[in-house]
Protein backbone atom coordinates (compact mmCIF):
# COMPACT_ATOMS: atom_id res chain seq x y z
CA UNK A 1 0.00 0.00 0.00
CA UNK A 2 2.93 2.03 0.48
CA UNK A 3 4.17 2.63 -2.95
CA UNK A 4 0.23 3.01 -4.10
CA UNK A 5 0.16 6.30 -1.85
CA UNK A 6 3.36 7.49 -2.89
CA UNK A 7 2.40 6.75 -6.35
CA UNK A 8 -0.87 8.89 -5.43
CA UNK A 9 0.71 12.32 -4.06
CA UNK A 10 3.44 12.29 -7.44
CA UNK A 11 0.40 11.92 -9.72
CA UNK A 12 -1.10 14.43 -7.70
CA UNK A 13 1.67 16.78 -7.66
CA UNK A 14 2.08 17.15 -4.67
CA UNK A 15 6.12 17.14 -4.76
CA UNK A 16 6.25 20.44 -2.41
CA UNK A 17 4.84 21.73 0.51
CA UNK A 18 2.57 24.60 -1.42
CA UNK A 19 1.29 21.36 -3.36
CA UNK A 20 0.42 19.66 -0.20
CA UNK A 21 -2.74 17.49 -0.30
CA UNK A 22 -5.23 16.75 2.05
CA UNK A 23 -5.51 12.99 3.62
CA UNK A 24 -8.60 13.30 2.99
CA UNK A 25 -7.78 12.82 -0.93
CA UNK A 26 -6.01 9.77 -0.60
CA UNK A 27 -8.91 7.94 1.22
CA UNK A 28 -11.37 8.96 -1.42
CA UNK A 29 -9.61 7.87 -3.97
CA UNK A 30 -10.36 4.51 -5.75
CA UNK A 31 -7.50 2.54 -4.95
CA UNK A 32 -7.16 3.19 -0.83
CA UNK A 33 -10.73 3.94 0.02
CA UNK A 34 -11.79 2.00 3.24
CA UNK A 35 -7.99 1.18 3.69
CA UNK A 36 -6.32 1.71 6.99
CA UNK A 37 -3.63 4.12 5.39
CA UNK A 38 -3.20 6.18 8.54
CA UNK A 39 -0.48 3.60 10.07
CA UNK A 40 0.82 3.44 6.47
CA UNK A 41 1.72 7.44 6.46
CA UNK A 42 3.32 7.88 9.62
CA UNK A 43 5.61 4.82 8.39
CA UNK A 44 6.09 6.57 5.02
CA UNK A 45 6.42 9.96 7.06
CA UNK A 46 8.78 7.89 9.37
CA UNK A 47 11.08 7.00 7.17
CA UNK A 48 11.48 10.19 5.13
CA UNK A 49 9.55 9.63 1.82
CA UNK A 50 6.36 11.96 3.05
CA UNK A 51 6.40 14.93 4.78
CA UNK A 52 3.15 16.07 6.69
CA UNK A 53 2.17 20.00 7.42
CA UNK A 54 -0.70 21.04 8.79
CA UNK A 55 -3.19 18.25 8.11
CA UNK A 56 -1.22 18.14 4.52
CA UNK A 57 0.56 15.61 2.78
CA UNK A 58 3.90 16.26 -0.22
CA UNK A 59 6.67 13.90 -1.07
CA UNK A 60 10.48 14.57 -0.20
CA UNK A 61 12.60 14.01 -3.36
CA UNK A 62 13.38 10.59 -2.13
CA UNK A 63 9.53 9.47 -1.95
CA UNK A 64 9.32 10.85 -5.34
CA UNK A 65 12.57 9.13 -6.78
CA UNK A 66 10.91 5.98 -5.21
CA UNK A 67 7.74 6.60 -6.44
CA UNK A 68 9.23 7.19 -10.20
CA UNK A 69 10.82 3.94 -10.30
CA UNK A 70 9.00 2.03 -12.05
CA UNK A 71 8.78 3.75 -15.15
CA UNK A 72 12.27 4.44 -15.66
CA UNK B 1 33.48 29.06 -38.37
CA UNK B 2 30.35 29.06 -35.79
CA UNK B 3 29.30 25.38 -36.69
CA UNK B 4 28.66 22.39 -35.55
CA UNK B 5 32.13 21.06 -36.48
CA UNK B 6 33.98 23.63 -35.50
CA UNK B 7 35.37 23.42 -31.77
CA UNK B 8 37.85 20.75 -29.90
CA UNK B 9 38.08 18.39 -32.91
CA UNK B 10 37.20 14.66 -31.95
CA UNK B 11 39.18 11.38 -33.35
CA UNK B 12 36.45 11.34 -35.97
CA UNK B 13 36.54 15.06 -36.58
CA UNK B 14 40.06 14.56 -37.54
CA UNK B 15 40.36 12.12 -39.86
CA UNK B 16 37.04 13.96 -41.64
CA UNK B 17 34.91 11.64 -41.08
CA UNK B 18 32.29 14.28 -39.62
CA UNK B 19 33.29 16.81 -42.34
CA UNK B 20 30.44 16.50 -44.69
CA UNK B 21 27.17 18.05 -45.87
CA UNK B 22 26.10 19.47 -42.99
CA UNK B 23 29.15 21.39 -42.02
CA UNK B 24 29.21 22.62 -45.27
CA UNK B 25 25.58 24.17 -45.68
CA UNK B 26 25.16 25.51 -42.12
CA UNK B 27 28.26 27.57 -42.03
CA UNK B 28 27.27 30.62 -40.57
CA UNK B 29 24.14 28.79 -38.65
CA UNK B 30 24.61 27.17 -34.93
CA UNK B 31 22.72 23.29 -35.31
CA UNK B 32 19.65 24.13 -32.89
CA UNK B 33 18.56 21.33 -31.43
CA UNK B 34 15.73 20.53 -28.66
CA UNK B 35 15.49 17.29 -25.89
CA UNK B 36 12.86 16.34 -24.25
CA UNK B 37 13.34 14.10 -21.39
CA UNK B 38 10.89 13.84 -18.22
CA UNK B 39 14.37 13.68 -16.06
CA UNK B 40 17.84 15.63 -16.09
CA UNK B 41 19.77 16.30 -12.73
CA UNK B 42 19.22 17.18 -10.40
CA UNK B 43 15.99 15.07 -10.72
CA UNK B 44 17.47 11.53 -11.40
CA UNK B 45 14.81 8.76 -11.59
CA UNK B 46 16.84 6.04 -14.11
CA UNK B 47 19.84 6.30 -16.63
CA UNK B 48 17.99 8.64 -18.49
CA UNK B 49 19.22 12.17 -16.94
CA UNK B 50 23.02 11.17 -16.48
CA UNK B 51 22.73 10.34 -20.99
CA UNK B 52 21.06 13.75 -21.75
CA UNK B 53 23.13 15.40 -19.37
CA UNK B 54 26.09 14.39 -20.55
CA UNK B 55 25.26 14.56 -24.44
CA UNK B 56 23.83 17.61 -24.29
CA UNK B 57 27.06 19.25 -22.69
CA UNK B 58 29.23 17.29 -24.72
CA UNK B 59 27.27 18.46 -28.09
CA UNK B 60 27.42 22.26 -26.59
CA UNK B 61 30.97 22.20 -26.41
CA UNK B 62 31.02 21.18 -30.34
CA UNK B 63 29.19 24.71 -31.02
CA UNK B 64 25.49 22.74 -30.86
CA UNK B 65 22.66 25.01 -29.21
CA UNK B 66 20.92 22.20 -27.23
CA UNK B 67 17.65 23.25 -25.16
CA UNK B 68 16.66 20.96 -22.98
CA UNK B 69 13.03 21.01 -21.66
CA UNK B 70 12.10 18.68 -18.98
CA UNK B 71 10.14 18.01 -15.34
CA UNK B 72 10.10 20.40 -12.49
CA UNK B 73 12.27 19.50 -9.70
CA UNK B 74 11.36 21.32 -6.47
CA UNK B 75 14.92 23.57 -5.09
CA UNK B 76 15.98 23.87 -8.77
CA UNK B 77 15.68 26.89 -10.81
CA UNK B 78 12.90 26.75 -13.83
CA UNK B 79 15.58 28.17 -16.75
CA UNK B 80 19.37 27.46 -16.24
CA UNK B 81 22.01 27.58 -18.14
CA UNK B 82 23.70 24.26 -17.72
CA UNK B 83 27.37 24.95 -18.98
CA UNK B 84 26.01 26.19 -22.14
CA UNK B 85 22.70 23.84 -22.18
CA UNK B 86 19.10 25.89 -22.01
CA UNK B 87 17.54 23.85 -19.20
CA UNK B 88 13.62 24.65 -19.24
CA UNK B 89 12.09 22.85 -15.98
CA UNK B 90 8.20 22.98 -16.75
CA UNK B 91 5.89 22.66 -13.95
CA UNK B 92 3.17 19.95 -14.22
CA UNK B 93 0.49 22.28 -12.70
CA UNK B 94 -2.51 20.40 -12.77
CA UNK B 95 -3.14 16.89 -10.58
CA UNK B 96 -3.65 13.47 -12.46
CA UNK B 97 -5.75 10.24 -10.89
CA UNK B 98 -3.10 8.07 -12.28
CA UNK B 99 0.36 7.82 -13.68
CA UNK B 100 -0.44 7.91 -17.39
CA UNK B 101 -2.88 10.32 -17.23
CA UNK B 102 -0.20 12.71 -15.27
CA UNK B 103 2.16 11.85 -18.40
CA UNK B 104 -0.14 13.07 -20.88
CA UNK B 105 -0.30 16.11 -19.06
CA UNK B 106 2.92 16.36 -18.85
CA UNK B 107 3.41 16.30 -21.98
CA UNK B 108 0.94 19.39 -22.70
CA UNK B 109 2.85 21.43 -20.43
CA UNK B 110 6.42 20.01 -22.32
CA UNK B 111 4.58 21.16 -25.57
CA UNK B 112 3.45 24.74 -24.45
CA UNK B 113 6.78 25.51 -23.42
CA UNK B 114 8.08 23.93 -26.74
CA UNK B 115 5.76 26.69 -28.21
CA UNK B 116 6.50 29.36 -25.97
CA UNK B 117 10.26 28.47 -27.33
CA UNK B 118 9.25 28.89 -31.09
CA UNK B 119 8.22 32.47 -30.33
CA UNK B 120 11.82 33.30 -27.76
CA UNK B 121 14.31 31.67 -29.92
CA UNK B 122 12.93 30.35 -32.94
CA UNK B 123 12.53 27.06 -34.76
CA UNK B 124 14.68 24.47 -34.04
CA UNK B 125 16.47 22.01 -36.74
CA UNK B 126 15.84 18.59 -34.85
CA UNK B 127 13.57 17.57 -31.90
CA UNK B 128 15.48 14.64 -29.86
CA UNK B 129 13.10 12.41 -27.79
CA UNK B 130 14.03 10.04 -24.87
CA UNK B 131 11.66 7.24 -24.66
CA UNK B 132 7.94 6.89 -24.55
CA UNK B 133 7.08 9.68 -21.62
CA UNK B 134 7.73 12.18 -23.74
CA UNK B 135 7.20 11.29 -27.34
CA UNK B 136 3.71 13.46 -27.80
CA UNK B 137 5.21 16.59 -26.90
CA UNK B 138 8.22 16.06 -28.86
CA UNK B 139 5.96 14.47 -31.73
CA UNK B 140 4.14 17.92 -31.38
CA UNK B 141 7.17 19.90 -31.54
CA UNK B 142 8.32 18.22 -34.75
CA UNK B 143 5.19 19.33 -36.92
CA UNK B 144 4.77 22.98 -35.15
CA UNK B 145 9.18 23.45 -35.10
CA UNK B 146 8.74 21.89 -39.08
CA UNK B 147 11.84 20.04 -38.55
CA UNK B 148 12.84 16.36 -38.06
CA UNK B 149 13.06 14.11 -35.20
CA UNK B 150 15.90 11.98 -33.69
CA UNK B 151 14.32 9.67 -30.98
CA UNK B 152 16.49 7.53 -28.34
CA UNK B 153 14.91 4.11 -27.09
CA UNK B 154 16.49 3.73 -23.68
CA UNK B 155 14.76 0.37 -23.20
CA UNK B 156 11.46 -1.58 -24.00
CA UNK B 157 8.61 -1.87 -21.95
CA UNK B 158 8.15 -5.50 -22.54
CA UNK B 159 11.53 -6.52 -21.49
CA UNK B 160 11.28 -3.58 -18.59
CA UNK B 161 8.21 -5.20 -17.28
CA UNK B 162 8.68 -8.51 -17.76
CA UNK B 163 5.61 -8.80 -20.60
CA UNK B 164 2.87 -6.77 -21.21
CA UNK B 165 0.24 -7.57 -19.98
CA UNK B 166 -1.90 -4.47 -18.71
CA UNK B 167 -3.62 -1.99 -20.66
CA UNK B 168 -1.04 0.59 -19.42
CA UNK B 169 1.60 -1.34 -21.03
CA UNK B 170 -0.50 -1.93 -24.09
CA UNK B 171 -0.59 1.98 -24.34
CA UNK B 172 3.15 2.00 -23.26
CA UNK B 173 4.03 -0.10 -26.44
CA UNK B 174 2.10 1.90 -28.62
CA UNK B 175 3.88 5.16 -27.63
CA UNK B 176 6.90 3.44 -28.46
CA UNK B 177 5.78 1.70 -32.10
CA UNK B 178 4.47 5.60 -32.34
CA UNK B 179 8.22 6.56 -31.62
CA UNK B 180 9.79 4.80 -33.74
CA UNK B 181 7.14 5.85 -36.32
CA UNK B 182 7.82 9.55 -36.24
CA UNK B 183 11.73 9.56 -36.03
CA UNK B 184 13.64 9.97 -39.15
CA UNK B 185 16.28 7.96 -36.35
CA UNK B 186 16.05 5.90 -33.83
CA UNK B 187 18.99 5.71 -32.06
CA UNK B 188 19.70 2.64 -29.22
CA UNK B 189 22.39 2.02 -26.87
CA UNK B 190 23.57 -1.32 -27.48
CA UNK B 191 23.27 -4.64 -30.47
CA UNK B 192 20.95 -6.33 -28.07
CA UNK B 193 18.61 -3.30 -27.81
CA UNK B 194 18.75 -3.02 -31.44
CA UNK B 195 17.79 -6.59 -32.19
CA UNK B 196 14.67 -6.48 -29.70
CA UNK B 197 13.33 -3.27 -30.72
CA UNK B 198 14.14 -4.20 -34.68
CA UNK B 199 12.39 -7.59 -33.54
CA UNK B 200 9.49 -5.67 -31.92
CA UNK B 201 8.84 -2.94 -34.36
CA UNK B 202 10.39 -4.03 -38.02
CA UNK B 203 12.45 -0.62 -37.41
CA UNK B 204 14.11 -0.48 -40.99
CA UNK B 205 18.09 -1.06 -40.89
CA UNK B 206 18.88 2.18 -42.06
CA UNK B 207 16.70 4.04 -39.61
CA UNK B 208 18.06 2.73 -36.41
CA UNK B 209 21.72 3.72 -34.89
CA UNK B 210 23.55 2.23 -32.11
CA UNK B 211 25.23 4.42 -30.28
CA UNK B 212 26.61 3.53 -26.70
CA UNK B 213 26.06 5.91 -23.95
CA UNK B 214 28.87 7.73 -21.83
CA UNK B 215 30.55 8.85 -18.74
CA UNK B 216 32.35 11.07 -17.12
CA UNK B 217 35.47 9.98 -16.21
CA UNK B 218 36.42 12.95 -14.22
CA UNK B 219 34.01 12.37 -12.01
CA UNK B 220 36.37 9.62 -10.26
CA UNK B 221 39.50 11.51 -10.95
CA UNK B 222 39.25 13.04 -7.70
CA UNK B 223 41.68 12.04 -4.24
CA UNK B 224 40.77 8.95 -2.43
CA UNK B 225 38.62 9.67 0.29
CA UNK B 226 39.97 7.38 3.36
CA UNK B 227 38.73 4.02 2.64
CA UNK B 228 38.23 3.02 6.41
CA UNK B 229 36.29 6.27 7.26
CA UNK B 230 33.98 5.29 4.34
CA UNK B 231 33.74 2.24 4.93
CA UNK B 232 32.47 2.64 8.68
CA UNK B 233 30.05 5.31 7.80
CA UNK B 234 28.37 1.87 6.27
CA UNK B 235 28.97 -0.89 9.06
CA UNK B 236 31.71 -2.10 7.31
CA UNK B 237 35.19 -3.02 9.26
CA UNK B 238 38.63 -2.29 7.54
CA UNK B 239 38.87 -6.29 7.43
CA UNK B 240 36.00 -6.78 5.49
CA UNK B 241 35.06 -6.75 2.05
CA UNK B 242 32.17 -4.55 1.02
CA UNK B 243 30.66 -5.40 -1.81
CA UNK B 244 28.45 -2.88 -3.56
CA UNK B 245 25.31 -2.49 -5.71
CA UNK B 246 23.75 0.55 -6.95
CA UNK B 247 20.82 0.75 -8.63
CA UNK B 248 16.85 1.43 -9.00
CA UNK B 249 15.23 -1.43 -6.35
CA UNK B 250 13.34 -2.75 -9.07
CA UNK B 251 12.55 -5.91 -10.82
CA UNK B 252 14.78 -5.14 -13.46
CA UNK B 253 17.84 -4.72 -11.18
CA UNK B 254 17.65 -8.16 -10.11
CA UNK B 255 18.92 -7.42 -6.51
CA UNK B 256 17.33 -10.18 -5.06
CA UNK B 257 19.63 -12.51 -7.26
CA UNK B 258 22.74 -10.81 -5.40
CA UNK B 259 21.20 -10.94 -1.82
CA UNK B 260 20.25 -15.02 -1.93
CA UNK B 261 24.37 -14.83 -3.34
CA UNK B 262 25.83 -13.16 -0.09
CA UNK B 263 25.63 -16.39 2.44
CA UNK B 264 27.55 -18.53 0.40
CA UNK B 265 30.10 -16.02 -0.26
CA UNK B 266 30.23 -15.12 3.37
CA UNK B 267 31.19 -18.82 3.94
CA UNK B 268 34.74 -17.86 2.59
CA UNK B 269 35.20 -14.11 2.67
CA UNK B 270 33.91 -11.70 5.15
CA UNK B 271 31.93 -9.36 3.62
CA UNK B 272 29.29 -6.92 3.85
CA UNK B 273 27.06 -5.41 0.89
CA UNK B 274 26.16 -2.24 0.75
CA UNK B 275 22.72 -1.51 -1.45
CA UNK B 276 22.54 1.91 -2.81
CA UNK B 277 19.40 2.92 -4.16
CA UNK B 278 15.91 2.99 -3.80
CA UNK B 279 12.66 1.63 -5.48
CA UNK B 280 9.43 0.15 -5.00
CA UNK B 281 10.62 -3.14 -4.26
CA UNK B 282 12.66 -1.93 -1.11
CA UNK B 283 10.06 -3.99 0.96
CA UNK B 284 10.79 -7.23 -0.47
CA UNK B 285 14.08 -6.73 -0.61
CA UNK B 286 14.69 -6.34 2.67
CA UNK B 287 11.83 -9.01 3.59
CA UNK B 288 14.52 -11.68 0.85
CA UNK B 289 17.56 -9.64 3.47
CA UNK B 290 15.88 -11.22 6.55
CA UNK B 291 14.87 -14.40 5.16
CA UNK B 292 18.60 -15.35 3.93
CA UNK B 293 19.13 -14.93 8.10
CA UNK B 294 22.50 -13.19 7.03
CA UNK B 295 20.45 -9.50 7.16
CA UNK B 296 23.37 -8.08 9.28
CA UNK B 297 25.77 -7.96 6.63
CA UNK B 298 23.64 -5.92 3.70
CA UNK B 299 22.71 -2.52 4.94
CA UNK B 300 20.12 -0.37 2.36
CA UNK B 301 21.46 3.31 2.10
CA UNK B 302 18.35 4.62 -0.26
CA UNK B 303 19.40 7.16 -2.29
CA UNK B 304 22.49 8.67 -2.12
CA UNK B 305 24.26 11.97 -3.41
CA UNK B 306 26.60 12.18 -6.08
CA UNK B 307 29.26 12.40 -3.61
CA UNK B 308 28.40 9.82 -1.14
CA UNK B 309 28.30 7.31 -3.95
CA UNK B 310 31.52 8.31 -5.56
CA UNK B 311 32.95 7.54 -2.04
CA UNK B 312 31.47 4.54 -2.01
CA UNK B 313 32.72 3.32 -5.56
CA UNK B 314 36.43 4.55 -4.44
CA UNK B 315 36.39 2.18 -1.65
CA UNK B 316 34.44 -0.67 -2.28
CA UNK B 317 36.07 -4.09 -2.85
CA UNK B 318 33.90 -4.93 -5.71
CA UNK B 319 30.29 -3.93 -7.43
CA UNK B 320 27.89 -6.23 -8.93
CA UNK B 321 25.18 -5.93 -11.12
CA UNK B 322 22.86 -8.55 -11.22
CA UNK B 323 20.60 -7.31 -13.61
CA UNK B 324 17.83 -9.33 -15.54
CA UNK B 325 17.11 -6.89 -18.05
CA UNK B 326 19.37 -3.24 -18.64
CA UNK B 327 19.29 -2.65 -22.18
CA UNK B 328 23.07 -1.03 -21.69
CA UNK B 329 24.41 -0.26 -18.52
CA UNK B 330 25.84 2.81 -17.39
CA UNK B 331 26.38 2.11 -13.84
CA UNK B 332 29.19 -0.70 -14.83
CA UNK B 333 31.07 2.15 -16.76
CA UNK B 334 30.63 3.94 -12.97
CA UNK B 335 32.53 1.41 -11.69
CA UNK B 336 35.11 0.48 -14.35
CA UNK B 337 36.18 4.84 -14.05
CA UNK B 338 35.79 4.11 -10.42
CA UNK B 339 38.62 1.79 -10.33
CA UNK B 340 36.17 -1.35 -9.27
CA UNK B 341 36.23 -4.62 -10.23
CA UNK B 342 32.79 -5.45 -12.13
CA UNK B 343 30.81 -8.95 -11.79
CA UNK B 344 27.92 -8.33 -14.10
CA UNK B 345 25.16 -10.43 -15.61
CA UNK B 346 25.54 -11.80 -19.09
CA UNK B 347 22.92 -10.48 -20.21
CA UNK B 348 21.84 -7.64 -22.76
CA UNK B 349 23.98 -4.31 -23.47
CA UNK B 350 26.06 -5.25 -20.48
CA UNK B 351 27.45 -8.14 -22.00
CA UNK B 352 28.59 -5.99 -24.48
CA UNK B 353 30.43 -3.52 -22.13
CA UNK B 354 31.50 -6.31 -19.46
CA UNK B 355 34.24 -8.77 -21.59
CA UNK B 356 34.76 -11.90 -19.31
CA UNK B 357 37.73 -12.19 -18.03
CA UNK B 358 39.11 -9.26 -19.80
CA UNK B 359 37.26 -6.08 -18.33
CA UNK B 360 34.93 -8.07 -15.54
CA UNK B 361 33.51 -11.09 -14.69
CA UNK B 362 30.07 -12.07 -16.64
CA UNK B 363 28.05 -14.41 -14.32
CA UNK B 364 24.31 -16.42 -15.29
CA UNK B 365 21.67 -13.99 -15.24
CA UNK B 366 18.96 -14.85 -12.30
CA UNK B 367 21.78 -17.42 -10.41
CA UNK B 368 22.85 -16.63 -7.38
CA UNK B 369 25.24 -18.95 -7.09
CA UNK B 370 26.72 -17.86 -10.06
CA UNK B 371 26.64 -14.19 -8.78
CA UNK B 372 28.19 -16.05 -5.59
CA UNK B 373 31.11 -17.79 -8.31
CA UNK B 374 31.56 -14.33 -9.60
CA UNK B 375 32.47 -12.32 -6.46
CA UNK B 376 34.68 -14.99 -4.90
CA UNK B 377 36.51 -14.90 -8.39
CA UNK B 378 37.19 -10.91 -7.74
CA UNK B 379 38.11 -11.37 -3.90
CA UNK B 380 39.69 -14.77 -4.39
CA UNK B 381 42.54 -13.30 -6.99
CA UNK B 382 43.60 -9.60 -6.50
CA UNK B 383 46.30 -9.06 -8.96
CA UNK B 384 43.71 -10.52 -11.65
CA UNK B 385 40.95 -8.05 -10.73
CA UNK B 386 43.67 -5.24 -10.88
CA UNK B 387 44.17 -6.49 -14.49
CA UNK B 388 40.31 -6.36 -15.12
CA UNK B 389 40.08 -2.93 -13.75
CA UNK B 390 43.25 -1.20 -15.50
CA UNK B 391 41.35 -2.61 -19.63
CA UNK B 392 38.45 -1.88 -18.21
CA UNK B 393 39.53 1.72 -17.83
CA UNK B 394 41.51 1.87 -21.10
CA UNK B 395 37.99 0.58 -22.94
CA UNK B 396 36.62 3.47 -21.24
CA UNK B 397 39.32 6.12 -22.48
CA UNK B 398 38.27 4.30 -26.06
CA UNK B 399 34.91 3.96 -26.28
CA UNK B 400 32.74 5.46 -23.63
CA UNK B 401 33.67 9.60 -23.53
CA UNK B 402 30.55 11.76 -24.21
CA UNK B 403 32.70 13.72 -26.71
CA UNK B 404 32.93 10.01 -28.86
CA UNK B 405 28.98 9.78 -27.75
CA UNK B 406 28.12 13.56 -29.04
CA UNK B 407 30.22 12.62 -31.96
CA UNK B 408 27.98 9.73 -33.19
CA UNK B 409 24.74 11.91 -32.41
CA UNK B 410 25.94 14.47 -34.42
CA UNK B 411 26.17 11.96 -37.46
CA UNK B 412 22.69 10.50 -36.75
CA UNK B 413 21.14 14.08 -36.75
CA UNK B 414 23.10 14.73 -40.17
CA UNK B 415 21.34 11.72 -41.16
CA UNK B 416 17.84 12.98 -39.80
CA UNK B 417 18.11 16.17 -41.91
CA UNK B 418 20.04 15.54 -44.89
CA UNK B 419 18.60 11.23 -45.74
CA UNK B 420 21.87 10.12 -46.22
CA UNK B 421 25.39 10.28 -44.88
CA UNK B 422 27.82 11.33 -47.55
Amino acid sequence: MSEEILAMLSNLGAIESSKAVEKQVLNNSQSLKDRPIDEEISNLVRTGYIKETEGKLYLTQAGLFRALSRFS
Amino acid sequence: MATVLSKKPSKEEESGEIESRLARSLPKKKLRVLHFTWEYPPRIVGGIARVVEGLSKSLTKMGVEVHVITAEMPGSPKEQDDEGVFVHRVGIDAPAPNFHTWILLMNHFFAKRAGALLHEVGPFDIVHVHDWLVLPAGAEAKFFFGCKMVSTLHSLEYKRAGGVNSPEGHMIESFEWWITFESSVVIVCSNAMRGDARWKYNIPDEKIWVIPNGINPNKYNVPRPDRNSVKSRYGVAPSEFLVLFVGRLTHQKGCEYLIRAIPSVAKYYNVKLVIVGDGYMRGELEYTANVTGESWRMRFTGFLSDQDAVDLMLSADVMVIPSVYEPFGVVALEGMAAGLPIVASEIDGLAEIVNHEKTGILVRPRDSSSISWGISRVLSDPANAQRLVEDAKKELRERYTWDAVAALTLKSYEKALYGKLE
